[in-house]
């Protein structure tokens, strides 16, 4: 990013500088895609000719390495420049060139082509590589990763039968097609790659014996003169840098289309002159292939492209996904819905219990549950050496509150009531509806039975409080009989509370609005018959 | 119970759902039948370069008849037709359907005639040869027609193409009806051209038929093969110079025929196939094809004009340009 920019600096500085560039030189730019001096010697005839054409204009000729050029181009030192496709494309993308004004035309047997391919070579005596699959994870010498027919298009071919290249194959870059060839014929390499043309220009040359050498994966096209191992691309472009004027253009076009086969220029370069510019799509199919310059950005993501590639795909993973979300859906639902059932459940358990243990009018615990309560603390308060008095409450006067007010006001006095004997009573205790106008309370962990009276006044004094329904006021009062626990023998909770009624009883008779407490000797001092006794301790009616 | 079975159902659903997009059974392939013509080149071009899906088998004849007995016989569920055959075949019984257009002939039919025969009418009381039940036909048409003349104005000899380069030479023709390379060979015999299928584009179609009752079964099949058509398509636009040496090397001809052999004939891309593909019947195929039921009734070729129900079926093109 910072080359371009600082690449773009120096065209704007150059550009500012310099309004016009002076036209009576131009200098034309060949890539060294062969030793410096055979390219001088080759193509110093071909600038000598355009020299000539243009007449009074000089043509300059520079050989240069690939970034050379580059730099070449972005300084706008060079006019005209003769590249490989592949790096013509690349230099179009960094810096606005013309398109290309004509098409090398190369020669050899007397066969004109404006094609160049790759060519993969392997030393004669390797019968154990044949095909292009046979190359994975072999050491290959190349000239550069920037060669078009030195290595680019063998790599598009290797690509095409699933040998991916830099990735499978052991590169040897070696700088010139003639190191390829020398590395494979003395064993450094077990395959080289060279461009279309080099092979036979060396046996030419008589530098190569070409028995010494194997073409791998050999192409079958009509007339085509070289050896080749690849798909054809179109020859070398030759371009015109965007600051010549259009005239000079024209007219280097013309001298170009004009060059005849058997012109010295063109015999001394090896080529048959050139032909109106080829399209270069081929070229660019293949950069965008193998991700080549300036094609080595991934290319922007475009969901409509996934979408036109994989639509069944995604359809059927959608209607899959659908699937299996609407399964888990009806699954959550199914639980939730089994959760709630659980949970509506105990609650109609819970409500079920509270029914079965509660008394109605009230919400007061009823006997049953009293029953259980009182089983629960005389262990506790056993364990624990403390006491625990159970009292038996009985209305006085309810019976004339409901006869004279009906049965409606009545229910109100005993849930009024309810609400104030618990309000008397401490966290633990217990107080309990057992049926009609009987109460019972349990008088919890105490260390003194004594502790029980002044809770039980507060009880009595709660119950005598008058009240006013509907501007009715009534007032009803308690009578009490207390048990304690633990006795001497032991004892059940129905016998407690049997105790406690009996006691109760003795309240009742004694005045109203009292307590009595149960107490077995003086039972038994009174008199009574011991089938009364037994029937108290038995639990017998 | 019950909802066991449910899941069952579901969970066949499923599958089905992930076996939708894959292509029918793959195990039996999907036999093309196939005879050298320019037109075809991209079906062997893309066999060349291994685009071909491995489930499609080029069974390659030597003309377009051996074709047709092969598709009648039930061993080929394609094949490269011209216009004319498919709606021939669909009047003999078997239904076609026309899936890919390979090309549009403009120029590649041509009338050769003695150096004296300077226009159409000329060919009055002259001997022809046509091919009988063939393209010919359709030429010799449009030739009396340009001509204003009639059957009966001429000497008709049914001489197919091959055997067109001797009877000129024993001076037993003096117009002969054909195509690439026979044209050419007679060109270099001394015959002029007087008359070719420039005259009257958008007749002479080269297709790719299906039998319509193995259409629904073969799609994705045809679906794959009609891209790799349009890849190699694009491989003899662009890269022209590499497509036309492979042809002209498995042709055995030079480059330069190889280059001529295409002049005459238009190679439509996948935008041009939708449009002959049309539905609508207004242009394409539907629309030279209501023209060839006249020429064919006319000639004797049809007993009855084809209703075109079925005839097309552009559903198998691509849908994008990348193959």
């Amino acid at each position: 990013m910072i080359a371009l920019l600082r690449r773009a600096f120096v065209c704007l500085f150059v550009l500012a500088c310099c309004p016009a560039f002076a036209q009576d030189k131009l200098t034309l730019g060949v890539f060294a895609f062969r030793p410096q001096p055979l390219m001088l010697e080759r193509y110093t005839p071909l600038a000598d000719y355009l020299s000539a054409k243009l007449g009074g204009v000089r043509v300059e000729l520079q050989v240069l390495a690939q970034d050379e050029l580059e730099e070449a181009v972005a300084a706008r030192r060079i006019d005209l420049l003769m590249t490989n496709p592949s790096h013509y494309l690349e230099l179009r993308s960094h810096n606005s060139l013309s398109g290309a004004l004509a098409t090398v035309i190369s020669m050899e047997n007397g066969q004109a082509v404006t094609s160049l391919g790759g060519c993969i070579i392997v030393s004669s005596g390797r019968t154990d590589i044949s095909g292009l699959r046979a190359l994975e994870g072999r050491r290959i010498a190349i000239p550069g990763p920037r060669y078009l027919g030195g290595y680019q298009a063998q790599a598009y071919e290797l690509k095409q039968a699933g040998v991916r290249v830099p990735g499978d194959v052991d590169l040897l870059v070696t700088g010139s097609h003639e190191a390829v060839v020398e590395a494979v014929l003395e064993g450094r390499a077990d395959a080289g790659f060279v461009r279309t043309g080099i092979i036979e220009s060396l046996v030419a040359e008589g530098r190569l014996d070409p028995a010494r050498l194997v073409v791998l994966n050999r192409q079958n096209l009509a007339g085509y003169p070289y050896a080749v191992s690849t798909r054809l691309y179109p020859e070398w472009p030759f371009v015109a840098l965007p600051h010549v004027e259009a005239r000079m253009v024209r007219r280097i076009s013309a001298a170009l289309l004009a060059l005849e086969a058997s012109d010295p220029a063109a015999r001394a370069a090896g080529i048959a002159g050139f032909s109106p510019p080829l399209d270069y799509l081929p070229v660019e199919t293949l950069a965008r292939a193998l991700r080549l310059p300036p094609f080595d950005h991934a290319p922007p993501f475009l969901w409509r492209d996934v979408w036109a590639r994989y639509a069944s795909f995604i359809i059927a993973l959608g209607v899959l996904s659908a699937l299996a979300v609407g399964l888990l859906v009806v699954l959550m639902r199914r639980n939730r819905q089994l959760a709630q059932s659980v949970a509506a459940l105990e609650d109609a358990q819970e409500a079920l219990r509270h029914i079965a243990y509660h008394d109605p009018l009230t919400g007061l615990p009823n006997r049953a549950l009293l029953i259980d309560r009182l089983r629960q603390d005389m262990g506790r308060v056993r364990r624990n050496t403390q006491r625990l008095a159970l009292a038996y409450i009985d209305l006085d006067g309810f019976k004339a509150v409901n006869d004279t007010h009906g049965h409606e006001m009545g229910d109100r006095l005993l849930v009024d009531i309810a609400r104030r004997m618990r309000g008397v009573l401490r966290e633990a205790d217990t107080v309990a509806r057992l049926g009609g106008d009987e109460f019972a309370a349990i008088f919890t962990d105490l260390p003194e039975v004594t502790l029980s009276h002044g809770l039980i006044d507060r009880l009595l004094v709660a119950i005598a409080a008058p009240v006013s329904l509907d501007g009715v006021q009534l007032r009803v009062s308690g009578s009490v009989g207390v048990a304690y626990f633990p006795q001497a023998s032991g004892i059940e909770p129905e016998q407690l509370l049997r105790q406690a009624d009996h006691a109760m009883y003795e309240a009742k008779q004694s005045g109203r609005n009292c307590c009595r407490i149960f107490d077995e000797r003086a039972l038994q001092a009174a008199g009574a018959a011991p089938m009364v006794r037994a029937a108290i301790v038995q639990g017998g009616a | 119970m019950q909802r066991r079975a449910f899941l069952l159902r579901l969970a066949a659903l499923a599958a089905g759902a992930a076996g939708a997009g894959s292509g029918c059974d793959p195990d039996v392939p999907l036999a093309v039948g196939i005879h050298p013509w320019p037109g075809y080149e991209p079906f062997y071009i893309a066999r060349a370069f291994g685009w071909l899906p491995d489930y499609v088998r080029l069974r390659e004849g030597g003309t377009a008849s051996d074709s047709v007995a092969a598709m009648k016989a039930g061993e080929l569920d394609a094949a490269a037709l011209t216009l004319d055959e498919v709606l021939a075949v669909r009047a003999s019984g078997l239904a076609l359907t026309v899936v890919l257009v390979f090309d549009v002939s403009v120029g590649a039919d041509a009338v050769m005639a003695r150096r004296d025969i300077e226009q159409p009418a000329d060919v009055a009381g002259r001997p022809i040869a046509v091919e009988r039940g063939a393209v010919g036909e359709l030429v010799l048409d449009k030739l009396l027609a340009a001509a204003g003349l009639t059957e009966a104005d001429v000497t008709v000899l049914d001489i197919a193409p091959d055997d067109q380069l001797e009877a000129w030479r024993r001076g037993e023709i003096d117009v002969a009806i054909g195509y690439e390379p026979v044209t050419r060979l007679l060109e270099r015999e001394g015959a002029r051209r007087l008359f070719d299928s420039r005259q009257f584009p958008g007749v002479i179609f080269d297709v790719l038929a299906v039998r319509s009752d193995r259409l629904s079964v073969r799609r994705s099949q045809l679906d794959a093969l009609l891209s790799a058509h349009f890849r190699a398509l694009d491989h003899l636009r662009v890269n022209r110079d590499d497509a036309l040496r492979r042809i002209a090397a498995w042709r055995g001809l030079s480059l330069e025929e190889t280059e001529r052999s295409f002049a005459g004939l238009n190679l439509p891309d996948l935008a041009g196939n939708r449009a002959y593909l049309d539905v609508t019947g207004a242009r394409g195929i539907l629309k030279s094809a209501r023209e060839l039921n006249v020429l064919m009734l006319r000639a004797g070729r049809l007993s009855v004009a084809d209703d075109l129900i079925g005839l097309i079926d552009p559903s198998c093109l691509p849908r994008n340009g990348s193959a």
